[in-house]
C-alpha cells in the first residue's frame, strides 16, 4: 500500500512515502514557522522524485502530536483534506510513537520527549520496542515537568535502562546526564521525527486493517487553550 | 520548475486551452477562515453563488468577551472539512468539477488563516487546478457585486469600517485602483472613540447615530480635515482631537455640554468629508455606479445624504446585502473569479499574512 506520511508536530516538516518494501523517499526539513509555506512543495518534490503521482497514493498516515499547536493544525488540515478529496484510508499515529519507533530492537524503557515549554515535556513511557510500537506504551501521552518525570522513573524501575529521544533531549541534556538513573540519550539523528518512519508506520497499521475516520481525527493537544484555563480559574 | 509555480499553468496548459476563458463556465471553491467564521462557498462565474456555508463560532467566544485565537483555530480545524463537504453538496458540485480553489490569506488571525489556507492549497494540489490566495478586504468590496448584479463599471467604492477607510476606483470589475485612504484613524474608529468619551457605549457607530437624531448637526463647527485639499486621502484624528478639545474647554468654563449636539456635529463632519471625497472622484473619473461598504455604511444619515448628492449626478448608490456584510467565502470566490480570468494565480508557498493591506 503506497502510503504518504506527514508529521508537523515539531520543528521538522516531515513527509515520507513507503510501501510493503519499505521507505521510497522522505523530505525532512527543520523549519521555524514555515511548515505551511513549504509542505506542498515538499510533497510535490517527493512525488516527482519517486516518480509517483498523487492519484497513486493508497493510504495516509498523520502524526497527531503532541507538539506545536499551529504546526499540528497545518499537518492535520493537509492530511484530512487529502483523505477527503482523494477518498483515501487514513490512520493517525501519536508523534511520540513515531519518535519511540526510532529506537528499534531494544527491551529498555523508551522515553520520547517533545518540548511542551515552561520546563515541561510531552511524553509517554514505552517498555521496549516493537513494530506495533503503540502496544508498548505503558502510559497515556501527557505533559509533565521534567523533574517529575525523572522522579516517576526512579520509582518505576531504579535499575532500569531509559532511552531518551526527541527534541527536548538537547534542552535538558545536562539535567538528564546528571541524574543517577541509567539514562542513555539517543543520537541526534534519532531525535527527529522522520517522514519515512511516519509513512512506514502508517503502511504497517493500514496493512493490519486499521482505519481512522478522517472527520474524527484531532490533534493530541494535551493542553487546553490558556484562555479556557484562566476562565475556569475565575469561574470554577 | 515544479508544478505549483503559477506560470506553469500557462506553459503547460494555457496554450492548449486547458484553462478556461471568460464566457466559459468557471466554478470556484472558496474558503474563508480569517477570524471566527469557518466558511466555504461554490461560486460560478464570479457572481452566481451556488452555495455559501458559514459556520459561526460567535457563541463559543462570547464568555471570553472577544475572539480567542487558539480556540478559534481549534474550531476551524474541526469544521473545515465538513463545511467544504456541505458547500459542495448544497451546490450540487463534485470535487472534479472545480476549476480553481481559493482562500483568504490575510488579514486576520494567523492560526485561523492557516487552516483554511492549508485546506485550499491541498485541494488545489490534489485536484491539479490553480490555487488563488485572496485579500479578505478585497473580498468585502466584491461582496457588493454579488449583492447587486446590475452594478455597471466603472465603479467608485467607498469602504468605511472600524479597520479601514478607503476610496477605490474600478475601471472594470476585475481591477481596482486605490485612490485614497485614511492617513490616521479609520472612520469607524473615530466613531468608537467619540462614543466612548461621550459615554455612549460600544459599538460607537449605532450609538452616535441614535443620539444624533435629537441633536443639531450645525451646533458646533468642527473641522473637516482635508476636505478642500487636492487628495483623496482622509484624516480623522484631527477631528477627534477637536471634539476632545471642545469637551475640555466646555468643562473648564463649566459650560453645559449637549451630548446630542456634539454627536450630531461630529457625525456631520465625518459625513461631509466622506461625501466630498466621493464627489471629487465622481467629477474626475467616468463613474457609472457608486458603492458604499464596510460597517459605517450602516449609518443611515451617511447613506441618505450620499444618495441625495449622487442623484445630482444621476448616479445610483449600492450597498451590500446583510448576509454578505459579515465574513463569508462567497465574496472570496467572487474575487477569485476575476483573478482566474487574469491568470493571477498564487504559488502553494503563499504565507498567511496577519497584517495584509489593500
Amino acid at each position: 500500500m503506497l502510503t504518504l506520511g506527514i508529521d508537523t508536530s515539531t520543528e521538522i516538516c516531515a513527509l515520507g512515502l513507503a510501501d510493503e518494501e519499505g521507505i521510497l523517499g522522505e523530505v525532512n526539513f527543520r523549519l521555524i514557522h514555515r511548515h505551511g509555506e513549504e509542505l506542498h512543495s515538499h510533497l510535490d518534490y517527493l512525488l516527482q522524485t519517486t516518480e509517483k503521482r498523487i492519484e497513486d497514493l493508497e493510504g495516509l498516515c498523520i502524526g497527531s502530536g503532541p507538539g506545536s499547536f499551529t504546526g499540528l493544525r497545518i499537518g492535520l488540515t493537509a492530511a484530512k483534506t487529502l483523505a477527503q478529496v482523494l477518498d483515501l484510508p487514513i490512520v493517525a499515529v501519536s508523534s511520540l510513537d513515531i519518535l519511540a519507533y526510532n529506537l528499534s530492537n531494544t527491551e529498555a524503557w523508551l522515553l520520547p520527549v517533545i518540548d511542551a515549554r515552561r520546563e515541561r515535556v510531552y511524553t509517554a513511557i514505552y517498555k521496549g520496542w516493537a513494530r506495533d510500537i503503540e502496544s508498548r506504551r505503558t502510559t497515556v501521552p501527557r505533559a509533565v515537568a521534567i523533574e517529575d518525570l525523572l522522579e516517576e522513573l526512579r520509582e518505576l524501575d531504579p535499575e532500569g535502562v531509559f532511552y531518551f529521544t526527541g527534541n527536548a533531549v538537547h534542552q535538558y541534556q545536562s539535567l538528564l546526564t546528571a541524574s543517577e538513573l541509567n539514562i542513555k540519550l539517543a543520537t541526534g539523528d534519532k531525535r527527529i521525527i522522520r517522514g519515512g518512519v511516519v509513512a512506514a508506520l502508517g503502511q504497517y497499521y493500514l496493512a493490519q486493517g486499521r482505519r481512522d475516520n478522517y472527520l474524527e481525527i484531532t490533534p493530541d493537544y494535551l493542553k487546553k487553550p490558556q484562555a479556557e484555563i484562566n476562565w475556569q480559574k475565575i469561574h470554577g | 520548475m515544479t508544478w505549483m509555480e503559477p506560470e506553469t499553468f500557462e506553459i503547460l496548459y494555457g496554450g492548449s486551452g486547458w484553462l478556461k476563458e471568460e464566457g466559459d463556465e468557471i466554478i470556484i471553491l472558496a474558503i474563508e477562515s480569517s477570524c471566527d467564521e469557518t466558511s466555504a462557498a461554490v461560486v460560478r462565474n464570479g457572481l452566481e453563488v451556488l452555495s455559501n456555508v458559514v459556520a459561526s463560532q460567535v457563541e463559543l467566544h462570547k464568555k471570553y468577551g472577544g475572539v480567542v485565537p487558539e480556540i478559534a483555530s481549534r474550531k476551524h480545524l474541526e469544521l473545515i472539512n465538513p463545511v467544504i463537504s456541505e458547500a459542495l453538496h448544497q451546490a450540487g458540485v463534485e470535487f472534479g468539477e472545480l476549476d480553481a480553489v481559493a482562500a483568504t490569506y490575510g488579514p486576520g488571525l494567523v492560526g485561523s488563516l492557516l487552516v483554511g489556507l492549508t485546506a485550499a492549497k491541498t485541494l488545489a494540489y490534489a485536484l491539479q487546478v490553480p490555487f488563488i490566495g485572496i485579500n479578505h478586504i478585497v473580498g468585502h468590496i466584491y461582496a457588493n457585486f454579488i449583492s447587486n448584479n446590475e452594478i455597471q463599471a466603472p465603479v467608485l467604492c467607498l469602504t468605511v469600517s472600524g479597520g479601514h477607510s478607503d476610496l477605490l476606483y474600478f475601471e472594470e470589475l476585475g481591477s481596482y485602483e486605490l485612490l485614497g485612504s485614511t492617513r490616521d484613524d479609520a472612520a469607524g474608529e473615530a466613531f468608537d472613540k467619540i462614543a466612548r468619551v461621550l459615554g455612549l457605549g460600544y459599538p460607537g457607530g449605532p450609538a452616535i447615530e441614535r443620539i444624533s437624531r435629537e441633536g443639531n448637526p450645525a451646533a458646533i463647527d468642527f473641522p473637516r480635515p482635508f476636505i478642500d485639499e487636492d487628495t483623496y486621502d482622509f484624516s480623522f484624528s484631527g477631528l477627534k482631537t477637536a471634539v476632545l478639545n471642545y469637551l475640555n474647554s466646555q468643562k473648564q468654563r463649566k459650560a453645559e455640554i449637549n451630548v446630542a449636539d456634539v454627536a450630531a456635529s461630529f457625525q456631520q463632519a465625518v459625513i461631509d468629508v466622506l461625501i466630498a471625497k466621493v464627489l471629487k472622484a465622481v467629477e474626475n473619473y467616468p463613474v457609472k455606479s457608486v458603492i458604499l461598504s464596510g460597517g459605517v455604511s450602516a449609518n443611515s444619515s451617511l447613506r441618505e445624504q450620499l444618495a441625495r448628492r449622487l442623484e445630482e449626478y444621476n448616479l445610483p448608490l449600492y450597498t451590500p446585502e446583510l448576509q454578505y456584510c459579515t465574513d463569508n467565502a462567497a465574496m472570496i470566490g467572487s474575487v477569485a473569479y476575476y483573478k482566474y480570468l487574469k491568470r493571477d494565480f498564487s504559488p502553494l508557498t503563499l504565507a498567511a499574512k496577519a497584517n495584509l493591506k489593500l
